[in-house]
């Protein structure tokens, strides 16, 4: 329904059936179960994770992008449930620190190297 | 050259001082409930409520129509999600009854049938003004609704500026709800 | 009575461990040798009251006696004894008094020391260790007692979870803490050369074995709680980035640059004091853990019930264990030992060990970040986030694979400035044999890019590990004689080692099949139908009913055939217990060489068939053959004698 029309019978033909299916699984598996203890929603059995593999699964065939599905989910259930942090002003540290202390640790290698 | 080795003689004693007293903090806040770690922040709060129609239950009269919001319209209203087979929702009730008494309320049947539903309305009174039925939880879904009892409210127009997640307590209801109908 | 016995010897053992510390620190100066004797006594008599307190627990798991709190929840009458006694440490209280129970063992052992390490640094070490096992003494007996009565005992206990009534889980604790216990052993090794100035190479020998020991203990630990997950969870996953399982990673992999550091230190002398440091963050990873699974800030399918309370006495020890070290580390860790200048080429065992470390204490960090930044970022402005495996991928990953590719040829390389004679000969023929390796994988369907990357680092290892293994030991010409003096050459001849990096390989084999090549159907089936798996079929036979000890079981039988040749019958399993009120799936898996067959039975009946999942996992159980084999490399390289007599020794008393 918040899709435009000229979304929905964008893209379903170009895409067969087991495609489909592995689509909604790599969708799905980096989506949170929001009422599970660290579970993807592919790996689990509750009610809202069926419903919401359901929900992937028709949004593949109205033919929207995994960007516009997470995009779609996150602005439902927020950042949470994304189990792939989106890289935004709250995960800069997040996504850059492993690699500043790498970077700083071989500068440092190389000072000790020198001497 | 000397005093450079002794800050990074220093950097993991920093480092280590400020993971513990952050832990030390969330810990704090947990243990004397300062911050509610569990419940998830509803997204939809400042904005407008999602377009999707829920079909509405009758008891009375077998006619097939949607509900209409804009019947709410210039009016605070409350959406309240629930099920006949969830136990929190029975705590509830009262309370929702409570509310019913200051403004409309919207119950929304989360994966019920109309059966269960209407004998759970009659063992523990019926508050809503309509009820609608989500049967395949796509109307929870575009609420953000993780489980039942969720409750919205909405102000006149037609803004979500309130998600309340779990069974509505009575203490809820007064230090959260209240202050918004004034 | 009993129990209460057993309560009376951990306040004993508590008040003297507070006596004992007390004595360590008013005698540090002091120079009488008769000092030592007594804390050497100390130790022995903590180890016979904590293990006399520990078995009057586990004497009354057996006999079910419910009037203890801890038995009633953890146990039930109809259980099986070996499950009785592993429900002891299935739950915090009993995990703390196996904790203890291992950290005086470890002490008594240590105290037994006849070697030529000097009697301040031991009687600082045994110091160190009582101190620990006070704090944690405290921890038992002011927050988690297990001995703890009920006025009215039960007519039966609440059992055990199901889902850790389970042989890899019975002894999955015991293993981890090993480990955890080990890396005490190495930290107050650190902390007693800060107190004494006292390290050198006789202490970098000392500290190896314990090191190697809580190394290979963490590594079976960790891979036994990954392989119970794997067949016990019933998706077919191992390892899930988790926070727990995180919390056993992180000693991990410093246990595991501490082990190539302290070499490093004990061949050249460099790196004292980060080794040191790494000591010490060995142990406050291990507590960190602890905090972790136990606080219940970071909840997690395998965490113990949890207790702010709990939480904050652990991050007080926490606190006191790491803060004062790295106190002590930042005043005298500079003065600890002053590094003669050596010399050695770019391409030698010392840069490759340096980037070694560099690269494992940066994955350890990664790994912490992923960890703590969800709880950070909701403590400073309310927002949550999840991190999963795919943020692990895109920063722990990309950081390992320089440590498989240096893991290869370090060993080829030679200390200092000399540069091996074949070396670059030696390295041709490994490229070489992994860019065939490369184009065989590339050639299987499904090969992806990350999936050639992930396989052809393994067959890297693999050749790597080889052709240093077969060179080594052709260039020291083994004579052939007797089995153990041969044994003997070969395990001086770095056997271990070599062992465990083909474990390595091993695993990232394993790996690349798991994660790139596994294939999965879902479905609804009935009774008759047939699933194919390559060239094999499936067939399903029949469902039952029956009944355990303790649960009630709904059994699908499937038979795996080949060509309509029987290989075997598969009997995934839904159980019920009715004491817990919980359901289990338990998987069937046909465990082979080259793959696993994972089945798994979902809800059903006869008119609508059931809903089956079937995985086929090539290569998976290489994950924990590769896990055993390192831990088996570590285990081998204890035993290695050095010959060489230590030739510097520094002392800085206090």
């Amino acid at each position: 329904m918040i899709t435009p029309q000229s979304y929905v019978f964008a893209d379903n033909q170009s895409l067969n059936k087991d495609e489909i299916i592995n689509k909604t699984r790599e969708i799905s598996q980096n989506i949170r179960c929001l009422v599970c203890r660290n579970q993807s929603i592919d790996e689990s059995n509750s009610e809202l994770a069926k419903d919401l593999r359901v929900l992937i699964k028709g949004k593949i065939i109205d033919g929207l992008s995994n960007k516009e599905i997470y995009n779609y989910l996150s602005n439902r259930y927020g950042d949470y449930i994304l189990l792939n942090p989106p890289f935004k002003t709250n995960t800069i540290l997040l996504w850059l620190l492993p690699f500043l202390i790498l970077i700083s640790g071989c500068f440092v290698m190389f000072k000790f190297l020198k001497k | 050259m000397s005093y450079n080795v002794k800050i990074i003689k220093m950097l993991p004693l920093i480092l280590f001082f400020s993971i513990v007293l952050v832990l030390g903090l969330v810990l704090y806040q947990v243990k004397y409930d300062l911050k509610d770690t569990k419940e998830l922040k509803s997204q939809l709060i400042g904005k407008s409520i999602p377009l999707i129609s829920i079909p509405e239950i009758n008891y009375d009269k077998k006619i097939n129509k949607n509900i209409n919001f804009n019947d709410f319209k210039n009016n605070i209203f409350a959406v309240n999600f629930f099920a006949s087979w969830c136990a929190p929702c029975r705590i509830e009730a009262p309370v929702v009854e409570e509310l019913s008494k200051f403004i409309p309320v919207i119950g929304i049947a989360y994966k019920d049938n109309a059966e269960d539903n209407k004998k759970f309305l009659n063992d523990y009174g019926n508050p809503y003004d309509k009820i609608g039925l989500d049967n395949l939880g796509k109307v929870a879904i575009e609420w953000g609704v993780y489980g039942v009892p969720e409750t919205f409210l909405i102000n006149r127009n037609g803004i979500i500026i309130y998600r309340h997640a779990g069974p509505l307590l009575y203490d809820v209801y007064k230090t959260d709800i209240l202050p918004l109908l004034e | 009575m009993i129990p209460e016995i057993g309560h009376i010897l951990l306040i004993i053992t508590f008040v003297s461990s507070f006596i004992q510390s007390i004595f360590w620190i008013i005698t540090l100066g002091s120079r009488n040798t008769v000092n030592l004797i007594i804390l050497q006594k100390f130790a022995v008599t903590n180890f016979i009251l904590i293990s006399s307190s520990f078995s009057i627990l586990l004497y009354s798991f057996i006999i079910s006696d419910f009037s203890l709190l801890i038995v009633t929840n953890n146990s039930h009458s109809l259980k099986p004894l070996i499950y009785k006694i592993s429900g002891l440490w299935g739950n915090h209280e009993g995990s703390l008094m196996l904790w203890t129970l291992i950290l005086t063992f470890f002490t008594y052992l240590i105290s037994r020391n006849k070697s030529q390490i000097s009697f301040k640094l031991l009687s600082s070490i045994l110091g160190v260790q009582t101190i620990i096992l006070f704090s944690f003494l405290a921890f038992i007996l002011f927050t988690s007692n297990p001995f703890e009565r009920l006025e009215t005992p039960p007519i039966d206990g609440k059992g055990l979870n199901p889902l850790l009534q389970d042989p890899g889980l019975a002894f999955h604790p015991p293993i981890l803490y090993l480990g955890y216990v080990g890396l005490s052993v190495s930290f107050s090794f650190a902390v007693a050369a800060l107190i004494t100035g006292e390290i050198n190479q006789i202490w970098a020998r000392q500290i190896r074995p314990w090191i190697t020991i809580a190394w290979s203990a963490l590594t079976l630990g960790i891979a036994l709680g990954s392989w119970w997950a794997y067949y016990e969870l019933g998706w077919g996953g191992w390892w899930f980035w988790d926070p727990v399982e995180n919390a056993s990673f992180m000693p991990w992999l410093i246990a595991t640059a501490l082990l190539h550091s302290v070499r490093l230190l004990e061949t050249r002398l460099i790196l004292v004091s980060w080794t040191v440091l790494l000591a010490i963050l060995g142990f406050s990873f291990s507590l960190l853990g602890t905090f972790i699974v136990r606080s219940g800030l970071l909840t997690s399918v395998h965490a113990f019930a949890t207790d702010p309370s709990r939480g904050i006495f652990i991050l007080i020890i926490l606190t006191i264990a790491t803060g004062v070290p790295l106190i002590l580390y930042a005043i005298r860790s500079s003065d600890l030992y002053t590094e003669k200048k050596i010399e050695f080429s770019v391409f030698s065992k010392e840069t490759a060990l340096l980037i070694n470390n560099l690269f494992l204490s940066t994955a350890t960090l990664t790994i912490l970040i992923g960890t703590l930044y969800p709880l950070f970022l909701d403590a400073f402005n309310g927002e949550k986030i999840s991190i999963g495996p795919a943020y692990y991928n895109a920063t722990f990953a990309p950081i390992m694979a320089p440590v498989i590719l240096i893991m290869a040829i370090a060993p080829f390389l030679n200390w200092g400035t000399k540069i091996n004679n074949n070396f670059s000969k030696k390295i041709l023929f490994i490229i070489f044999i992994t860019v065939l390796g490369a184009l065989v994988l590339s050639m299987i369907k499904g090969a992806t890019l990350f999936s050639i990357v992930c396989g052809s680092l393994s067959i890297w290892l693999f050749s790597g590990v080889l052709i240093n293994f077969i060179s080594q030991t052709k260039l020291n010409n083994l004579k052939k004689g007797e089995f153990r003096s041969w044994l003997n050459q070969l395990i001086n001849n770095n056997l271990g080692m070599h062992i465990a990096h083909l474990g390595v390989a091993v695993f990232l084999a394993g790996i690349t099949g798991e994660q790139f090549f596994k294939t999965e159907i879902n479905g609804r089936k009935n009774i008759g139908d047939i699933i194919k798996i390559g060239d094999r079929s499936l067939k399903f036979d029949d469902v039952k009913f029956e009944s355990g000890p303790n649960y009630k079981s709904e059994m699908a039988i499937f038979t795996l055939s080949k060509n309509n040749n029987l290989i075997d019958t598969l009997k995934p399993e839904k159980r019920f217990y009715p004491v817990q009120q919980t359901q289990t799936t338990e998987a069937a898996i046909l465990s082979e060489f080259f793959g696993d067959t994972y089945l798994v039975l979902g809800d059903g009946n006869k008119e609508i068939g059931w809903s089956v999942r079937l995985y086929y996992n090539p290569l998976v159980s290489w994950i924990w053959g590769g896990a055993c084999l390192m831990a088996l490399g570590g285990i081998i390289s204890i035993f290695r004698n050095r010959k060489t007599k230590p030739n510097i020794i520094i002392r800085n008393t206090i």
